[in-house]
């Protein structure tokens, strides 16, 4: 009785909150990985600490969003005085830019598992609009996310000025994200309810 | 000129290689004592590029000197000297190309261990000889160091020897050598003090 009580309220939640019906997902392992290029040669980063916020749908991508922060000091390319020097002042300068944040807008869907989000990336204060195209895939346990993006550093004046010359370092900047995420156990009776 | 050495005179070969690795190790020392010093800037990057491609320059024609020497003869010694200071002499030479070998090898793992780009002159990608190792770069980065004293003060020690050849015992060891010498400063090797009072 009270199971039927309980499915009756998550129908009527799902027609007076149309936005809890896209579950909301809880990373458990995930990567976000970067590659540039420096005389000439690419190297590999990433940045070690970051909060994803995934709330995703595919039937309802309206409600869908993705809200990221990314905290600039944890950019690791195994390189420390390259990591130094991303940290000051003429890269991330994580003393007046400590996060970058990352917020979709609208999403479209490619096909079952392929979709675009209209995003925008901060990084110190510059805020650019991109396309996001992404994967979404349900797994046994959750879902995974994946993406890649090419970022022009200049953009987000990363590395202006002296550090402008594509010759020392590459302006495009290669972004991939993969997560593995779970579903947040506090939505988790909605989504139930909503299949 | 003639490019293999004989019993009197060093080779157009061997001097070529002789003062194109003093002028680069010389830079080198120099350049690698300021260097580590600047700010961090694009120039400072540039400037270790070009330290490390001249570095692998070096190891390169070492390398190459090794090779020439074992099928190149060579000049006589100017011989008067005591046996130890004989001795001493030809160590110094050999300890040169250990060093001169050692120091772009230890250049290179601390460059692997740093996990830094190395291209040949912006050219040539070689490889890394270790993986990133924060421990081993510290290593490498002290050996690389100490390694560089030590040149200096080998340095020190070879031009000693030279001047002492040219100034004390007026004989041709320190001629012989130079870019342009003509032939003739070589004719008079068995009697270095014929000019002595």
């Amino acid at each position: 009785m009270t199971h039927r009580l309980a499915l009756v309220a998550a129908l009527l939640l799902q027609f007076l909150a149309p936005s809890v019906c896209a579950a909301d997902y809880a990373m458990r392992t995930g990567r976000l990985q970067f590659s540039g290029e420096q005389q000439g040669e690419r190297f590999e980063g990433r940045f070690e600490r970051f909060t994803p916020n995934i709330r995703f749908d595919a039937n309802d991508l309206a409600a869908s969003r993705f809200d990221v922060l990314i905290e600039l000091a944890s950019a690791n390319t195994d390189n420390e005085e390259r990591d130094e020097a991303l940290k000051g002042e003429d890269f991330f300068a994580i003393g007046a830019f400590p996060k970058a944040r990352f917020v979709t807008g609208s999403m479209r869907a490619i096909d079952a598992t392929h979709f675009e989000a209209d995003a925008t990336l901060t990084i110190r204060d510059k805020t650019v609009a991109l396309k996001f195209p992404f994967t979404f895939e349900a797994t046994a346990d959750g879902a995974r996310l994946t993406a890649k993006v090419t970022l022009d550093r200049l953009a987000f004046g990363i590395g202006a000025g002296d550090w402008a010359s594509d010759e020392d370092i590459g302006h495009q900047v290669e972004v991939r994200v993969e997560l593995e995420l779970s579903r947040a156990p506090t939505i988790a009776p909605a989504a139930s309810a909503q299949t | 000129m003639i490019a293999r050495s004989d019993a009197t005179r060093w080779g157009a070969v061997a001097k070529l290689l002789h003062w194109t690795v003093a002028i680069a190790v010389i830079g080198l020392l120099v350049g690698g004592l300021t260097m580590t010093d600047l700010k961090t800037s694009p120039q400072k990057f540039q400037l270790y590029a070009l330290h490390k491609s001249v570095g692998i320059t070096v190891l390169a024609l070492m390398l190459l000197r090794l090779a020439w020497r074992g099928i190149d003869p060579r000049p006589r010694e100017n011989g008067g000297d005591h046996p130890w200071l004989m001795f001493a002499a030809r160590a110094a030479h050999r300890l040169f190309y250990v060093l001169l070998i050692a120091m772009p090898i230890s250049g290179w793992v601390y460059n692997s261990a740093a996990n830094f780009p190395l291209r040949w002159f912006g050219r040539v990608q070689l490889p890394a000889l270790v993986a990133p190792d924060k421990a081993l770069k510290q290593l490498a980065h002290e050996v690389h160091e100490v390694l560089a004293y030590t040149i200096i003060a080998l340095l020190i020690v070879h031009v000693a020897g030279a001047l002492k050849h040219h100034l004390i015992d007026r004989d041709d060891t320190l001629r012989r050598m130079l870019p342009f010498a003509k032939a003739r400063a070589a004719t008079a090797p068995a009697a270095p003090n014929q000019d002595s009072p």
